[in-house]
Formats: C-alpha cells, structure tokens, sequence
C-alpha cells in the first residue's frame, strides 16, 4: 500500500459526546471517500414522546443529553408554548436566559479545558494534561464549577434540571441566592478571560471553510433562548419555516440523518456561525477578548472554535452578572398553558449550535407528533466536507499522524454524537 | 460520554484516582472536588471528572439504573 492509495479508519474517537467512527478512502493520490459514520443505535425520542402529555416533554428530552439538557428543556419549552398560544416573558424569561447561560459556561469549559486543549498541547487526555498544567486545569473546572452552580441555583440541580417547566419554572429563587453567585461569577470572568488569552495563543492549521452559516439572531442582545433563523448569506426565515429550509436525509453510514439547506446545501451551526452573525451583540469585554485574540470580523477556520468558545464563555458569565444583577423576583414562577389541538416550533441555541422541536397537541395536550433536530445532525455534512479537505491537503503524512489530525479535526466541532443519535472509530484505506 | 455515573476510589493520588466502574478499573480527574475522597468512597463521575462524592444509597440507586438500562463500563468511560 501506498500514500497514494491507502484507506484510514479511526475506530473510537476519544473526547466527543458519544460513539462514532470514521472512515476515509484515497485512490490515486485524492481523497475518494470521508465518512462520519454515527453508529450509535437510534434512540427513539421522537417515538416515545408521542402519547405522552404537553407538560412531560421538558422533563423527557432533557434525557437527551447530560451536557446540554437545559438547551433540550427551553428548545421543548418553547415548541409547546407556541402551539399553545403562550408567550413566557418578563422575569421568568429572563431566569431562564440565566440558566441557559450556566449550561453555556459549563459545557464550554468542559470542552475547552478537558476535551480539545489537550489536542493542542500534546497530550492525549485532561488527565495527562493535569500532571504538568494543574493549574490550568483547576482553572478550567473553576469556571465550570460556577456554570454547574447556577444551573443547581435556578434549575435544581446540576445535570438534569428538574425546575424547568412549560409555561415557566416551578420555583424562582430569592434574589439572595442569585447575590451570593456574584463573586464566584467575577472571579470566573477574570478566568475567563484568561483562558481567550490561552487559547488564542495555541499554534492553529491553516484552513478556512466555506460553509453557509446558520444561528439564531436576536438583534440587541447575542442569541442564547431565542431568536430567528438567519444565515451569512442573507437568508432568513422564521422558527415555524424550519422544516421548509432545513431537509434532514437519511445517509447508509449514520444513524444520525445529516441535513442541508434547501436548494443550497451544506451548512454549518454553532459557535462559529453565532460568532460571525451575532458579534456585534457580544458584551464589551467578549468583544474586546474577541480583538485582543485576532478573531476579527469573522472566524472560519474551524481549529479555532475553541477561541471562539472562550470568548462565548465570557460573554455568558457578563451576562448572568448582568441579569442577577437586575433581578426582581416575579409575581408567580410560571403562567398556565392550557392545551389546544395545534403545532408548535422552537428554537434556541445548545452550546453545539442551533437545536429545533417541533410538536403537535391534541386538544387535550398528548403529543401526537415531535420532531427533534441537533445542531451534531445539522453539521455532519460540513464536517464531512472540512474532512475531506483537511486530508486531502495531508496525504504525506503518515496514517498514525494523520489518524491523530483528522480526531482532533472532528472535536473542532464539539460533536454530541449522543444527542444526535455516540465516539469514533477512523479507517483509511489508500487504494489503486 | 455525556451521562453522570457512580464510581469507587481504589487508590487516590495527586489531583487522580483509580476507580472501579462497573468492573472496570478507570483513572477519575479530582481537581474539582473541595476535599479529596477517601478509598471506598463513591464519587459520581461526568466525562471522566469527579463532580461530587455520592453516599453509597444514591451509588446503589444509579447502579441499578444503569443494570436496568444494559449499561456497560465501555459504554461510560
């Protein structure tokens, strides 16, 4: 076998969310062939939802993911509040940004710290990267700590929130528990900071994509729980018009159905395109991070999305300082959302990029239909796509090398493979 | 992976356990506990890091989840 024939297979990629495998084919000298394969088994979400009741779904999807349930609570929250004709504001949406911000600050420095600087430094895992950089570390787990906190404080717990309900929250906490979230919060901004500064200083590849890129956008403040779906190209659509612009196929090698724009095509959601559609949106010490990183006006190079997750963490803990610090508890936790036989659509962006639900009510409130989309789903094909190029400009480097490479390609991307259907396995076959 | 799972220490080092899980032995980040455990204590573990020390009831209560649902140490840790 030669470099110019020759397959690769990564067969369990660590540090992801879940199992997958990955399979590349050059013949001839180019790259004939990448394949994410996602051979997690379906996990059937969509399907036991159904005949369950409007108020259950929050609590059921949160199931979906231990890293990212708030994102799968307020996405369902929202689908049934639409269908239902309710709009959950004031206070409690506020409370709510809140909680979605302690999960944002959680999973960012879970994936900064513990699954993709190890890449960067050489190290094959966290644990190793402890023994000569504890500190860092300890830092990294600081931040995720206050982000674990918040979520305990407004969600009742750290994993699986169990305070998030339809029409709003169970409980709203005193404005005494919210204060005593104000130091660890400044001590995690100043570490926060630190950590852009880090990061921005890791040596990158050079490689740019060209993907179409889509987020929610909330003029005046950078979408987290809301927003509409737009992309850098200038198209824009509403919530209720997903399915119309976003067609999700079956692939033979994933369990997860990859999606495309309709009539365009490939595309990518998450940190970068939240980045290059919301950047003016960012607080003034994330944007000034941004610049003092070199972010600029846009980022596509996918290797420094972790820059971009860091900058996204400061702006996360400005903004929990911002809203503890205007917050008034409200009147009542929650408003009723009596069912009605209708169809609801929601959206917000999980720290992976945009995530969308779809319901149908009965009129007594049993799901009759739920479509979930992840934004690991919605990405596959581009990351496929980046694969392809990322190898095709490195075929003389040797498989193990390039084995190495392409894992650390894929967690650019932070892939929750669980949620979308889970870790992966690399082949390369190099081929006449 | 994503999901939360019990773990008993076997031996503590600095900032590291080892830890049985389900079976298996695996090595358990500490750094973001307030005290370090102590062997035999259960530490409910996420992504290969500690996030707190379980009292062995809850320990029990997650095993037996994770037997009802055929969960295996490789597909944990």
């Amino acid at each position: 076998m030669t470099h110019r024939d020759r397959s690769l297979s990564v067969a369990g990629l660590a540090r992801v969310e879940g199992e997958g495998a990955m399979h590349v084919r050059v013949r001839g000298g180019r790259v004939a062939d990448v394949q994410l394969e996602i051979y997690e088994p379906p996990r059937f979400f969509e399907g036991f939802l159904r005949g369950r009741g409007h108020t259950e779904v929050p609590d059921i999807t949160a199931r979906i993911c231990g890293i990212c349930p708030v994102a799968y609570q307020l996405s369902a929250c929202a689908a049934i509040e639409d269908a239902c004709g309710v709009t959950v504001g004031g206070t409690v949406a506020d409370l709510r940004r809140l909680l979605y911000c302690g999960e944002w600050i959680q999973s960012h420095a879970l994936h900064i710290y513990l699954l993709h600087a190890p890449d960067f430094l050489g190290y094959d895992g966290a644990v190793e990267m402890a023994r000569d950089h504890r500190w860092i570390v300890e830092r990294g787990l600081a931040i995720k700590k206050v982000g674990n906190r918040l979520m305990e404080v407004i969600g009742g717990r750290a994993i699986h929130p169990i305070n998030v309900r339809v029409g709003g929250l169970h409980r709203v906490p005193p404005a005494s528990e919210l204060r005593a979230l104000i130091d660890p919060l400044r001590r995690a901004l100043a570490d926060a900071v630190s950590t852009v500064d880090w990061v921005a200083g890791f040596d990158f590849p050079q490689f740019e994509h060209d993907h179409e890129l889509l987020a929610l956008v909330q003029p005046g403040s950078y979408a987290i729980e809301s927003g509409t779906p737009r992309t850098d190209r200038g198209l824009v659509f509403a919530v209720s018009d997903f399915e119309r612009h976003i067609i999700e196929e079956q692939v033979p090698h994933s369990t997860a159905l990859h999606a495309r724009l309709a009539g365009r095509g490939r595309y990518l959601t998450g940190p970068l395109a939240r980045y290059t559609l919301s950047r003016q949106w960012l607080s003034p010490v994330a944007r000034e991070a941004a610049d003092r990183a070199g972010l600029g006006e846009q980022c596509r190079n996918p290797f420094r999305s972790i820059v971009v997750r860091a900058v996204e963490t400061v702006y996360a803990i400005e903004e929990a300082l911002r809203l503890i610090a205007a917050y008034q508890p409200p009147a009542a936790p929650a408003v009723p959302v009596p069912a009605r036989a209708a169809v609801g659509f929601g959206a917000t962006e999980a720290p992976r990029g945009t995530l969308f639900h779809r319901y149908g009510l009965a009129a007594d409130g049993t799901i009759a239909t739920a479509r979930i989309v992840p934004p690991t789903s919605q990405n596959q094909a581009s990351i496929e796509d980046d694969l392809r190029r990322f190898v095709e400009g490195r075929l003389e480097l040797s498989d193990h090398q390039l084995t190495h490479d392409c894992e650390q390609a894929i967690r650019n991307y932070d892939p929750c493979i669980s949620c979308a259907t889970h870790f992966l396995d690399l082949t390369m076959l190099r081929e006449a | 992976m994503c999901v939360a799972y019990p773990a008993r220490v076997r031996a503590v080092h600095d900032g590291t356990a080892q830890a049985l899980v389900r079976g298996r032995e695996v090595l358990v980040l500490l750094l973001g506990l307030a005290e370090s455990p102590a062997v035999g204590d259960w530490l409910l573990v996420q992504s290969g890091i500690a996030l707190s020390i379980m009292d062995a009831g809850q320990a029990a209560e997650l095993e037996q989840l994770l037997d009802e649902a055929g969960w295996s140490a490789g597909s944990l840790a």
